[in-house]
């Protein structure tokens, strides 16, 4: 049990997206994979510090038991800019599809050339 | 004093609060601003120049915690480039059609990321940015909303995002080791630790997602078909592949300086950097769509870059740096040409371009102007920063290859250059490609009929003078190179009566010899052709990406 870690998991998060980038030709199936891989290295980030029992930084109670606030003010940025790409790599693969009728990385290049 | 913060924020200020006005309003409001930006810029660049570097941390928090502008005098270099490219594409863009108020916040939007990311003094502002600027650029690439543009767009953004995940665990390892974002703070701290072996993977990590923004060697498939992009504004191209490729160079530079008492990875990325120019420029030469050309030419002057700056050596250091600056310059002017030539041949095939000086004779002069920058013809401005870089590596064998990558380059524009000549029966291999162009020759007529119901007055003039303005400034780096020098880097350039002679007859020798291996080998090889239907899928192109980062990592963690 000791080697599940938080870093760990978001390591292996990591990894189990980069399978699936390299190796799904399913374009849905490469931005779940990517948005896998980002959270991985979200979840690293906001990990990073983390000493068991702290506190949430908010106030000004115990300053010496918060956590680092830093990792998770850049965190939720990250998460949010993440959230926006996906949407926009999304409403890019809706208007994709309409025009080629494909979901495949390779069948769409086929189309192109073939033109 | 100019605080920094508003160089990025004003033009983004200004495009959002007017963004609601008529777009003709809208038009002369963002160049008022991007003038009123070019004087910020220039008035600060001034300050630089004689007090040094200016830090900036907004909001008022120091430390390592607020977020860091900073600008050095590369930084401030290049953002003075940006503000003045930004400004001359706003004035050649001035009657456009697609120049809606939608494209003009994206233009704008896209200069200020750019700007940021120079200004940039923490990791994460960068990874902000930049993942900031991609979706600015994806929608600026499908403008047109072509089929094929789309696939472009697509695959430039899940790339990108591929990459800055890579990026962000990289961020995430440096702050547990060092517990700061702040490059200066990075770069003091990496020295005060003891294993610095595991410092290689978030090296690694950082280095091999700014190679795919740099588009070096096994990494540069995205460019072409994002730069080249069939029906992508010519401007839009203009900026990709003048100024956004250079900020994955100017990355490159920044982590470089934070690891430099730390890794010394300079000869990987030499020979990277070697085979990326060759490959750009033997690739470029093997296409015929015009855009296409200009687009891995591209990839071969980022690898010259990219040479000169792994050279280890000052002087090819300032001659990259120079090259950046004429590289945006002359490349951004080829491709606003590239635009309109063949847009009045009603063709991209440069095969069957022919005779354009008639045609728009001015866009000719100026194209004639952009190519002797690139190939470095004597007096033009490529011509001296190719010769800081090449005598920067004198006397060690690296000198022969700069050389032979720009024999490649003057072969890829003696190629291009073919549009100049009279009109001849069109011979050789029309056949196999004739139904492509066929397609490209009814969307270059649907879109003239189109512009045809609506004459913008100015348009003409606006564009001929910007494309000649650029031209002019190609040939004035050149001239003025050495007070040039001085003004930005204050590094002292020894030109005399003799330089120019003698870069005079190396170009007319390379240039002999690359006109008569281009029409007597090049030409009739037929071996090239299965290089341009090659296009590697999305997976291989993250494969090669992935064996990148793993030889990087590896390299980094035995060898540096």
């Amino acid at each position: 049990m000791q080697y599940i870690t938080a870093q760990n998991v978001s390591l292996v998060l990591f990894f189990i997206g980069l399978y699936g980038v390299l190796l799904k030709r399913n374009i849905i199936k490469t931005i779940i994979s990517v948005n896998v891989m980002d959270f991985g290295a979200i979840l690293f980030l906001i990990t990073v510090n983390y000493v068991p029992d702290s506190i949430p930084p908010i106030g000004s109670a115990d300053i010496q038991r918060m956590a680092d606030p830093l990792p998770q003010a850049l965190m939720i940025t990250a998460i949010v800019i993440g959230i926006s790409v996906t949407a926009v790599s999304l409403t890019i693969f809706i208007s994709l599809f309409r025009k080629h009728g494909t979901a495949d990385w390779e069948n769409i290049i086929r189309r192109i050339q073939k033109r | 004093m100019i605080p920094l913060y508003l160089l990025v924020m004003l033009p983004v200020f200004l495009a959002t609060v007017g963004y609601f006005t008529p777009r003709a309003v809208y038009k002369h409001l963002l160049i008022a601003t991007q003038l009123v930006h070019f004087v910020m810029v220039t008035l600060t660049f001034a300050q630089v120049r004689d007090g040094g570097t200016i830090r900036h941390y907004v909001g008022g928090w120091t430390g390592g915690i607020g977020i860091a502008l900073v600008a050095d005098t590369l930084a401030i270099t290049l953002v003075l480039l940006t503000s003045a490219l930004f400004l001359l594409l706003f004035l050649f863009n001035y009657g456009k059609r697609y120049m809606d108020n939608v494209f003009q916040f994206l233009f704008i939007l896209l200069q200020a990321v750019t700007i940021g990311v120079f200004l940039a003094g923490d990791l994460f502002h960068v990874y902000v940015l930049v993942e900031l600027g991609m979706i600015a650029i994806s929608i600026l690439i499908m403008y047109k909303r072509d089929k094929q543009a789309i696939y472009d767009g697509l695959l430039y953004v899940t790339l990108n995002l591929f990459g800055m995940a890579f990026f962000l665990l990289g961020v995430g390892f440096i702050y547990k080791s060092l517990g700061v974002l702040d490059m200066s703070l990075i770069a003091e701290r990496v020295h005060l630790i003891s294993d610095q072996r595991g410092l290689a993977l978030p090296y690694a990590l950082l280095l091999a997602a700014i190679g795919l923004k740099a588009a070096i060697l096994p990494l540069f498939s995205w460019l072409p078909s994002a730069h080249g992009a069939l029906t992508a504004p010519s401007v839009v191209s203009a900026v990709l592949s003048g100024l956004q490729v250079k900020v994955g160079v100017f990355l490159f530079l920044r982590m470089q300086q934070m690891f430099s008492g730390v890794f010394q990875t300079a000869p990987f990325f030499f020979a990277v950097a070697l085979l990326t120019a060759v490959f750009g420029f033997s690739i470029a030469l093997v296409h015929r769509d015009v855009k296409l050309i200009l687009a891995f030419s591209t990839v071969s002057q980022i690898g010259l870059i990219m040479m000169g700056l792994n050279a280890g050596s000052e002087v090819a250091y300032y001659g990259s740096v120079f090259h950046i600056m004429n590289h945006a310059l002359f490349k951004s002017l080829l491709f606003i040409t590239a635009g309109v030539i063949t847009h009045a041949a009603g063709t991209r095939d440069i095969t069957r371009i022919r005779n354009i000086a008639p045609k728009a004779p001015l866009f000719a002069l100026a194209t004639v102007l952009g190519i002797l920058g690139i190939t470095g013809g004597p007096f033009f401005n490529g011509s001296v920063s190719k010769y800081l870089i090449q005598s920067g590596l004198a006397g060690q064998p690296g000198e022969i290859l700069i050389y032979l990558v720009n024999l490649g380059t003057i072969m890829v524009f003696v190629k291009y250059a073919q549009m100049f000549l009279p009109r001849i029966a069109a011979a050789g291999d029309g056949g196999s490609s004739s139904n492509a162009a066929g397609s490209i020759t009814s969307v270059i007529a649907d879109s003239q009929a189109r512009a045809r119901e609506e004459r913008i007055p100015g348009r003409a003039l606006a564009m001929n003078a910007v494309a000649l303005l650029m031209g002019g400034l190609c040939v004035m780096g050149g001239v003025f190179a050495a007070p040039l020098m001085e003004l930005l880097f204050g590094h002292s350039l020894p030109v005399s009566g003799a330089f120019y002679l003698d870069k005079t007859v190396i170009f007319v020798v390379t240039l002999a010899v690359g006109i008569g291996l281009y029409y007597g080998v090049v030409h009739r090889l037929k071996l090239l052709v299965a290089l341009r239907e090659y296009r590697p899928t999305f997976n291989v192109i993250c494969l090669l990406f992935t064996a990148f980062f793993a030889a990087l990592l590896s390299y980094t963690y035995f060898f540096a």
